[in-house]
């Protein structure tokens, strides 16, 4: 029997750590930008979220990923290491994508983190190229390194970029690059995502691929149709993949009472993508 | 390439214009005419330079190509990249291919770091964020290391983790120090590092990870950016007056790269600093032969060694280790110490007699000692994952020379001593292993040491068994020794058993020669090990346990050069060591350990002819033979950590049996004193038991540490040819708070408690002696950049006649203005002059009043040459 907590499925969906035990260095980081991501699941959401995200960019590609769930998976691959079985919950609600640009192949990789141990998806997409529009005299500070302001649509949604000249790297979060500067600060009109950078920092860490060890590979359609169901119907989605109809799953309301998951009403997570429109 | 891209731009040239765009292509080259990959380009108007039209990548033959949508007469087409100079050349905004020259050039960035979290852990290492723990005032890495949750420094320098010493301390990755990492935490400015990486289990041999687990925890120091590869060079320079003028100057010099590191350091003082002490190794090579005799010196009393040390020392420290290949290192570390401490104390010493007597004996001491030390350690290793091999060679030398002056009783003695040391140490290890986990692995240890020292006494206190009025008396303690062993990794394997054969091949050499006027003493004595050993280990998920069991064929073999006697003895002797260690889920560990070894005979108790030991103090032992006792070890430990927390804590009990086969023990006659023995079947116990806990907080660098022992003691004690029986109990408190409740007030409080009693068998229990130590820290930041620093220091001593607490106050003001900064500081600021101390242990009760550092003023100037 298992019991789930009826609150995370309300407020958002909660993962857990995974091993890292599988690694494998493909590049190493010549810059690490550290950003602070604040986020909603839908723009019309007034519940929003925080995650710390990092940018390693080395010489052939960059990764971003969040480092709440970094630090979490390391403590988990050491406890395991010596033998421990543990898992975390990694702390708050961070962005459960991980993504390894290569800006020369034009493509990325991506991952998701399914909450409660679920899948992790796995999948490659090309990277379209972003036609910036340049807007000379909106300038701000962000880290001290003055900014250039840059708009483009992507992927159904209009983006504000800026970015520092004095920073000739051509990259950013998720898969925003192709600048002629480094970006320190980046949302969209609806303010869903709003990526700003508080540190950036010489490095010469590896950077590392995991293969987690429920890695699903699929097409970045079924990536995102699962992804949509498991917000769309958190309920039957858990259902039907910790018990696939055998055994009971309990659930524990907010008023504390325990209820079989068959008798709760499935409740949508209101949920708008990254990406509305396919590149 | 180049030129399809051109008959492009030339077909499509009259459609481009009919759309009023300009198709600017190009290609961005080096000095050599090579296409740089990855560059931006940017085309603005001249008249706007800031203005992006358009923006673009070069590809990997440096190629790009823009597209204008713009009517400006020119351009500025601009090329920018992290490893070229920013490069611009002025265009006309005409379709056209272009080639822009850049200079190859790193280009420089100002770091942005972000706010780390104080404690992270990655892995098996626990991060602590220096920057979250340093204030101000901290002066060197131990000061910071003291703040951290988790970590603490003894008095003597040594980091412990958990409560268990470290094994090395690292810089960047290297082991400069070689086990005198104080010359490091006492030198190295804080602010120059980023991070200190606690490594949990680290086990320092490549070749044996996952083979051979590792207890001790090692810790890395990571240095900031800016200072690798920066050659620092720091000098101090310090003049003050107390009762006479006072000098404190220095000069640190410090390198770090990830392959190639130096730290040298000059010292000099007359001020109370004790410069031995950051030059003591911590990595357990104990000195194989012990002074036979010592001039009587007053004793330390226990209080902070800078408020009673009246010196004059320098010491000079050279280390440097530098990579050699992929997996190797070459280190050379050296120091030389000059030491001049003088002393004075008047004590009353009482020894509790069978029967309820007493032997009181009165003293007046003055004392001088001149130390002069020098080591040199060369050591080479190469760290493979399969392959490691390390070879160190060690030499020591040092000389002490005193005199004391002692009015005992009515009786004006004066005595001088000279003690010097020669000792070379070879340390060799090898192991090689392969991908199977099979592999062998050789150790050996040789050790060559000398120890002649001498000691004249007059008057003579002991006229009825040496003749004449002055004594003076000639020790030589020699040592060759060597420690061998010869594994086989893994030799079998059985699920989750493996078994690790070992070969032991030991042999001590140790010679003793003396003369006391005609009284002589010339003995040496051969102790050879060897056997065998077995080491089965038990690994699953949680649990790891090991139990150790070497049978060793134990031979010994004592001759009498003098009269030409030889005793022999030879043991089978096993000597188990068991050890288990079990993780109850990720915070929680549980320790346990039990070990049966055998005490050997030592020559300092072989001896029949009379040595002085000191002034008062005769030694000869009566029983004969070559005796051995037994030594029996559990201990059980829980560890529990919680790196988001910032909760360490744990518990440690630990039970000792010891049973000698001779008891040692003191005749008292007056002020005179002679050693005597006796075989025994009295055994000795003690129980220990210890309560630790350490916590960090995010809120104004918050960090509370407690530690709470106790300990129970009932052992033989043989007195005027009696044994008695002493039972003791002792509970000792510790706490520490670091605090900093405003950006311009930091707070420090360190403080102990302690009480103990002892009973001699069939008396009453005598009173229990109360200790306790307070030491708190005030500093302030005020206005212009100057900070005042204020030490308090309570003692209190229920022991003591009349005053039984004592204060001392210490006060300090800094100022920084550009590159030096200024330290006026002011010790002993309530003038105190003498420090009363009492103690009881053994029987024996000592009261002691010592002349302490009179008030003093001293001003500092630290400025960087290089």
């Amino acid at each position: 029997m298992l019991a789930l907590n009826l609150f995370s499925v309300k407020a958002q969906q909660q993962v857990f750590s995974c091993s890292q035990e599988k690694a494998t260095a493909t590049d190493t980081a010549r810059y690490k930008v550290t950003y602070r991501l604040d986020y909603t699941c839908h723009s019309k959401a007034d519940k929003r979220f925080d995650d710390v995200r990092t940018l390693l960019i080395g010489r052939h590609s960059a990764k971003d990923f969040s480092d709440i769930i970094f630090h979490y998976d390391s403590l988990m691959t050491e406890d395991m290491r010596r033998g421990a079985e543990s898992f975390y919950n990694p702390k708050g609600f961070p962005w459960p994508y991980e993504i390894l640009v290569s800006p020369k192949e034009k493509n990325a990789e991506m991952k998701y983190r399914l909450p409660d141990g679920m899948d992790n998806l796995h999948y490659s997409e090309p990277i379209a190229d972003m036609q910036w529009v340049f807007h000379a005299d909106t300038v701000r500070t962000v880290l001290g390194y003055e900014c250039q302001l840059a708009t483009c649509d992507f992927a159904g949604r209009h983006y504000s970029a800026w970015f520092a000249p004095e920073i000739p790297l051509p990259f950013g979060p998720y898969k925003f690059g192709g600048l002629p500067g480094l970006i320190l600060q980046i949302q969209d009109d609806e303010k869903q995502f709003v990526w700003e950078a508080i540190g950036f920092e010489k490095s010469d860490a590896p950077i590392f691929v995991y293969v987690y060890e429920n890695e699903k590979s699929c097409t970045p359609a079924d990536a995102a149709k699962t992804i949509a169901r498991c917000f769309n119907t958190p309920l039957a989605f858990k259902l039907a993949a910790f018990g696939g109809g055998k055994g009971r799953i309990m659930i524990v309301g907010k008023d504390g009472k325990t209820r079989d998951a068959t008798e709760v009403e499935d409740i949508p997570i209101p949920y708008e993508p990254i990406e509305k429109l396919s590149e | 390439m180049k030129q399809i891209i051109i008959i492009i731009a030339i077909i499509l040239f009259p459609a481009v214009q009919a759309f009023g765009r300009t198709v600017i292509s190009g290609r961005v080259k080096n000095g050599d005419g090579k296409g740089m990959d990855f560059v931006s380009v940017t085309a603005s108007p001249v008249k706007s330079p800031k203005t992006i039209l358009a923006a673009g990548l070069t590809d990997g033959n440096g190629l790009f190509q823009l597209t204008i949508d713009n009517d400006c007469d020119s351009l500025i087409l601009k090329a920018s990249g992290m490893e070229i100079a920013p490069a611009r050349i002025n265009i006309p905004n005409r379709t056209g291919n272009y080639e822009i020259r850049v200079e190859e050039r790193a280009v420089e960035l100002k770091e942005v770091i972000v706010n780390a979290k104080k404690i992270y852990s990655h892995g098996d290492t626990i991060n602590y964020n220096v920057a979250s723990f340093l204030s101000q005032t901290d002066q060197s890495v131990a000061d910071v290391l003291r703040k951290m949750p988790g970590i603490t420094v003894s008095d003597a320098g040594q980091i412990s983790y958990q409560g268990k010493p470290i094994k090395n301390l690292y810089i960047e990755g290297l082991d400069l120090m070689k086990g005198r990492y104080g010359i490091a935490t006492n030198n190295i400015d804080p602010n120059n590092i980023a991070t200190v990486q606690v490594l949990e289990n680290h086990q320092d041999i490549k070749a044996l990870k996952d083979l051979r687990p590792e207890e001790q925890a090692s810790i890395n120091l990571r240095l900031k950016e800016g200072v690798k590869g920066v050659f620092n060079l720091i000098a101090t320079l310090g003049g003050g007056y107390g009762d006479r003028t006072l000098w404190n100057n220095s000069a640190t010099a410090t390198y770090f790269r990830r392959n190639r590191q130096l730290l040298a350091t000059y010292k000099g003082n007359n001020t109370g600093e004790d410069l031995s002490q950051e030059l003591y190794s911590f990595d357990n090579d104990v000195s194989q032969t012990r002074d036979i005799s010592s001039i009587t010196m007053p004793s330390a009393p226990g209080i902070e060694k800078r408020f009673y040390y009246f010196n004059r020392s320098r010491s000079a420290t050279f280390n440097n280790v530098r990579r050699v290949g992929k997996t190797g290192e070459f280190g050379i570390n050296a120091a030389c110490l000059k030491d001049r401490d003088s002393r004075r104390c008047s004590s009353s010493t009482t020894n509790f007699l069978p029967g309820g007597a007493q032997n009181s004996i009165q003293e007046l001491a003055n004392g001088t000692v001149r130390r002069q030390k020098a080591y040199g350690d060369v050591t080479y290793m190469n760290n493979g994952d399969e392959n490691y091999l390390k070879d160190q060679v060690k030499f020591d030398w040092s000389k002490a020379e005193a005199t004391s002056r002692i009015n005992a009783e009515g009786d004006n003695i004066h005595q001088t001593a000279t003690t010097e040391t020669y000792r070379l140490l070879n340390k060799f290890h090898l192991t090689r292993r392969n991908s199977a986990q099979r592999g062998f692995e050789i150790s050996s240890v040789v050790n060559l040491e000398k120890r002649p020292h001498s000691l004249s006494v007059s008057p003579n206190l002991f006229p009825d068994i040496v003749s004449g009025n002055m004594l003076w008396q000639h020790v030589d303690f020699r040592n060759i020794s060597t420690v061998n062993r010869a594994g086989i990794l893994t030799a079998f394997r059985a699920g989750r058993f493996t078994i690790h054969p070992t070969a032991i091949a030991d042999y001590h050499r140790n010679t003793l020669e003396s003369r006391l006027d005609a009284m002589c003493n010339d003995l040496t004595l051969d102790q050879v090990d060897a056997g065998v050993g077995t080491e089965i280990i038990f690994s699953a998920r949680r649990l790891h346990a090991s139990l150790y069991l070497p049978v060793k064929f134990r031979l010994f073999r004592l001759k009498n050069r003098l009269d030409g006697d030889i005793t022999d003895k030879n043991r089978l002797r096993a000597e188990p060591d068991f050890n288990l260690s079990y993780k109850i889920g990720t915070a929680h560990s549980l320790k346990a350990k039990a070990s049966l070894s055998y005490m050997t005979p030592s020559i300092e108790t072989l001896y029949s002819g009379n040595i002085l030991t000191s002034y008062r103090q005769l030694s000869a032992y009566s029983v004969a033979g070559l005796h051995e006792g037994s030594s029996l070890y559990c201990s059980l430990g829980y560890d529990f950590r919680n790196i988001l927390s910032m909760s360490f804590a744990g518990i440690d009990v630990t039970w000792n049996r010891e049973s000698p086969d001779v008891l040692y023990g003191s005749s008292y006659d007056g002020i005179v004193q002679h050693t005597i023995s006796r075989r025994t079947s009295e055994t000795a116990d003690m129980l220990s038991a210890a309560i630790r806990a350490s916590q960090g907080f995010d809120w104004r660098r918050l960090k509370i540490g407690a530690s709470v022992s106790f300990s129970h003691y009932d052992s033989p004690l043989l007195v005027q040819n009696e044994v008695l029986r002493y039972t003791g109990n002792s509970m000792g408190i510790e706490g520490d708070i670091s605090f900093t409740p405003f950006r311009w007030l930091a707070v420090a409080y360190n403080g102990n408690y302690s009480q103990s009693s002892t009973r001699q068998e069939g008396c009453s229990r005598f009173p229990w002696l109360r200790a306790m130590t307070n030491r708190a820290t005030l500093d302030f930041t005020l206005p212009g950049g100057v900070t005042l620093t204020t030490s308090l220091y309570h003692y209190y001593n229920s022991f003591n006649e009349g005053d039984r607490s004592f204060l001392l106050l210490n006060a300090e003001a800094k100022y920084t203005a550009g590159r030096f900064g200024f330290t006026l500081s002011c010790d002993n600021l309530l003038d105190r002059r003498t420090y009363v101390y009492s103690d009881v242990s053994a029987l024996t009760e000592s009261k002691a009043v010592y002349d302490i550092r009179p008030r003093s003023i001293l001003l500092k100037i630290r400025f960087r040459i290089l």
